[in-house]
């Protein structure tokens, strides 16, 4: 049957709360129950409804501000008039109704549907411009079509590769007018309201001598050997001074005049701060993902089943300073970790955790794909790279260091008066990552077949680029066509593959990296990339996944959660990245035919945090310790 | 499924200049009518119900009283989306500035959509964070996998059809046929 053409209405109404309700009429409204036990389910033609108890509104910038007063918004979307609708209302929910609407002036009651349509529709505010994503068809019909939809996927996923007789006998047993899936509670997700953001003032160049390294700029494939060592303060006092001490030791990002045999850096987690004697006004004007920390945000970052906090290595997370070497080899990082660890014992820190990672000397992460190809270039020349390792239009600083101008043409935002404290810090995000490679290579050959070639193809469309680096949008039918050249490897678009045929739509590299494909200009994309500056994990199957950003939550978090752990954003419903370690739902790799690969995890999550990687400046404003740390 | 992504609702009170509220209500009158202007803002692909209003008057307090002038008049927008509110916004921003003047250009405090984080900011400090109840039918499907719901459906119901009268064979390589021209919709 198809869709009869509905005209959808909405009625929106301002209805005046009874002096000194509010209070009441507030908690009865955010008591009701949610999802299939909401009121408002109760009336079919419900596509959204909101009752929301408005504070009073006063702007006293204005000639006259008068006062809005109290009042409750009630608001919704349906399929039917509007007066049919609340006929419905008062017949399908007339104790809801009551108990709300009697705290609101002049509520005639639902005995008389008539005066309780005049009433309501005596408040009704009129919608002046309206947009519908889909106008044209009823909630039952949506839902039933949504249903089919999950419906066919699993069969699709489930009847891969079937024979004809099997595939035939599957769908002779399907049942193909499934019900709608029950409807979940709202779970409300706050708005956080920031400070206001700084006008930028232009660009200005980095400061590359109160800037840690690593950070716009990396230290190469020569520092191959990493350390990172996670450590909580025992002794505030003696820990603060030792980090005042090592702040001149911190490898900057001015060039070197000679290389060091290891570099020697510094990052913080907000409680890191706070046992160091950091002022707590600044600690409040650090962004709320950062002071929460990483194990916090393990719902919406995908971190749940065998990845959640529960399961992770001890001491990665809840750590107060982590403390990264990279070294040009094994024996001088490993003097290194021996110093370190009597050090930070010494003074006034204990050791949770010790990382080692080496760089694979192919440059392959533990899967067997070349790694870090690509980065975002910078547009300060001097500071990082520009056109030739990255890919793209270059972005401005700010994107990564606090206190420069932003691609949103604002200055980034720091923590502390003016945003002393953050100026030139970064903040930087680590997680700990087990890769199951045997598993990962198996299960290639059980959905793609005995031949190699086919297994490494399925697993390259999985990643979006080849194995030794060439982008599947380029040469999806041939590795090794563009050479080893990172320029060469990075100038692409997705323009042309906007069907996925080539590199498919879900593909690793296209997901954390959309570049065009959300927007010509590829203005979007660039509002939400990281630096990454990982490394395989030593001695075990894995990586240590590191990287920089001005804003956690607007760049790693919004990538992890909405562009790997969703596909809403490019089309493919809810549809998860290969890779981000979630189990369920599948993976279409686009073609003629499509191949659907479900889910499996193979990444799975052992431990990390959010740290805060200072300026120099700010580490010895660190290092004043409790009595002294004041901008 | 993988995540609990959701739909999300906005709502926004922004007090706005006299004037403006004149010429909101006469450039609705052909705004509203008009595909072109809201093709910008559809093509975005995340609005499942976006509305633009003016409150005026005071909601009176008893059905026979007058409903008093308001000053400043206010613009309401309210918006069902899918995503986080700060991406919603910064993305209208980018993509379709003239639309954000003219929805806002009159607002007290309105700083422009360039810089967009300082739209964002005006956006969200005057979005509504107060006790509510929030249904929707179907809190799980995005925009773009409800329009792929609707489109598949129909097409499905014709395979359907067709497929009763095949034999296995046929069936294995319609049901091929119909996964390579769907694909983007499943």
């Amino acid at each position: 049957m198809r869709p009869r053409s509905v005209n959808r209405a909405g009625l929106t109404a301002l209805l005046p709360i009874v002096p000194s309700h509010a209070t009441v009429l507030g908690h009865l409204v955010a008591g009701l129950p949610g999802g299939e036990d909401s009121p408002f389910a109760r009336l079919e033609s419900t596509h959204f409804a909101r009752l929301v108890v408005l504070p009073p509104q006063h702007y006293p910038a204005a000639k006259k501000p008068d006062n809005l007063p109290a009042c409750l918004l009630f608001a919704s979307e349906f399929d039917i008039s509007a007066a049919g609708y609340l006929d419905l209302l008062c017949a399908r929910m007339p104790e809801t109704a009551d108990s709300i609407f009697e705290h609101c002036s002049g509520y005639p009651g639902v005995s008389s549907p008539p005066a309780f349509g005049r009433w309501m529709l005596q408040h009704r505010i009129k919608a002046g411009f309206s947009v519908h994503g889909n106008a044209h068809a009823t909630v039952g019909w949506i839902r039933r079509s949504l249903a089919l939809r999950e419906r066919l996927i699993e069969f699709a996923v489930a009847n891969r590769g079937a024979n004809p007789s099997a595939l035939r006998e599957a769908w002779a047993e399907q049942d193909w007018d499934p019900e709608p899936e029950p409807v979940p509670a709202y779970e409300p997700r706050a708005i956080a309201v920031g400070p206001a953001p700084t006008p930028s003032p232009g660009s200005t160049p980095v400061r590359q001598d109160d800037l840690q390294g690593n950070i716009l700029c990396g230290y190469g494939r020569k520092y191959g050997y990493g350390l990172y060592v996670f450590a909580k303060v025992v002794h505030p006092k003696a820990a603060a001074a030792w980090i005042g001490a090592q702040a001149e030791r911190v490898t900057t990002a001015r060039p070197w005049a000679q290389p060091p045999q290891a570099t020697f850096n510094l990052a913080f987690t907000c409680e890191g701060l706070r046992r160091l004697g950091v002022e707590r006004r600044i600690l409040e004007s650090f962004p709320v993902e950062f002071r929460e920390g990483m194990a916090k945000r393990a719902g919406r970052l995908g971190d749940t089943g065998a990845s959640s906090p529960s399961k992770w290595e001890k001491g990665l997370a809840g750590a107060h300073v982590l403390v990264t070497v990279m070294a040009q080899c094994a024996e001088t990082r490993d003097a290194h970790r021996l110093e370190l660890e009597a050090a930070l014992s010494a003074g006034g820190f204990s050791v949770t955790a010790c990382q080692e990672t080496a760089l694979d000397e192919n440059g392959h992460e533990p899967f067997g794909f070349r790694d870090g190809i690509s980065q975002p270039p910078i547009r300060d020349p001097k500071a990082g790279p520009t056109r030739r390792d990255g890919d793209g239009v270059p972005l401005r600083p700010g994107e990564f260091v606090l206190g420069y101008e932003d691609e949103g043409g604002c200055l980034a935002a720091g923590p502390g008066e003016r945003g002393e404290f953050g100026r030139n810090g970064s903040y930087v995000v680590v997680r700990k990552l087990a890769q199951d490679v045997d598993g990962f290579w198996s299960y290639m050959r059980e959905q793609a077949g005995p031949d190699r070639g086919r297994q490494e193809w399925l697993a390259s469309k999985i990643v979006g680029r080849w194995p030794d680096g060439t982008p599947m949008t380029l040469s999806p039918d041939l590795p090794g066509a563009l050479g080893s050249d990172r320029e060469a490897l990075n100038k692409f678009r997705y323009a042309g593959d906007a069907n996925g045929l080539r590199c498919p739509i879900g593909a690793h590299i296209r997901r954390t990296n959309p570049r065009d494909t959300l927007d010509r200009g590829g203005r979007l994309s660039r509002r939400h990339r990281i630096i990454r500056r990982g490394m395989p994990l030593e001695g075990e199957r894995g990586l240590m996944f590191a990287c920089y950003q001005a804003s956690i939550e607007r760049q790693f978090e919004f990538v992890q959660e909405l562009w790997c752990g969703d596909g809403s954003a490019f089309g493919l419903g809810d549809e998860a990245d290969f890779l981000a370690g979630l189990e369920g739902g599948k993976m279409t790799v686009q073609g003629i035919p499509p191949t659907l690969v479900p889910l499996k995890r193979f990444v799975t999550m052992r431990g990390g945090d959010y740290f805060f990687a200072p300026g120099i400046a700010t580490l010895h404003t660190i290092g004043l310790g409790p009595e002294g740390s004041r901008e | 499924m993988p995540t609990d992504r959701q739909i999300s609702p906005i709502t926004v009170f922004s007090p706005i200049r006299r004037w403006w509220g004149w010429w909101l209500w006469a450039s609705w009158l052909i705004a509203d009518r008009s595909a072109l202007v809201k093709a910008g803002v559809l093509r975005l692909g995340f609005i499942h119900v976006a509305h633009w209003a003016l409150v005026t008057r005071r909601p009176a307090s008893a059905i026979d009283r007058p409903r008093e002038r308001l000053s400043p008049p206010y613009v309401l927008f309210q918006s069902n989306y899918d995503g986080v509110a700060e991406d919603y916004i910064e993305t209208f921003a980018f993509k379709v500035p003239w639309h954000i003047r003219g929805m806002w250009g009159g607002g007290y405090g309105f700083p422009g959509p360039r810089p967009p984080s300082e739209f964002v900011h005006f956006v969200i400090d005057q979005a509504v964070e107060a006790k509510e109840h929030y249904y929707a039918a179907y809190p799980r499907g995005t925009v773009r996998s409800v329009r792929a719901a609707l489109k598949l459906q129909p097409r499905f119901q014709e395979f359907r059809e067709q497929a009763e009268n095949m034999n296995d064979v046929e069936f294995a390589a319609a049901w091929q046929r119909f996964l390579t021209r769907e694909q983007r919709n499943l």
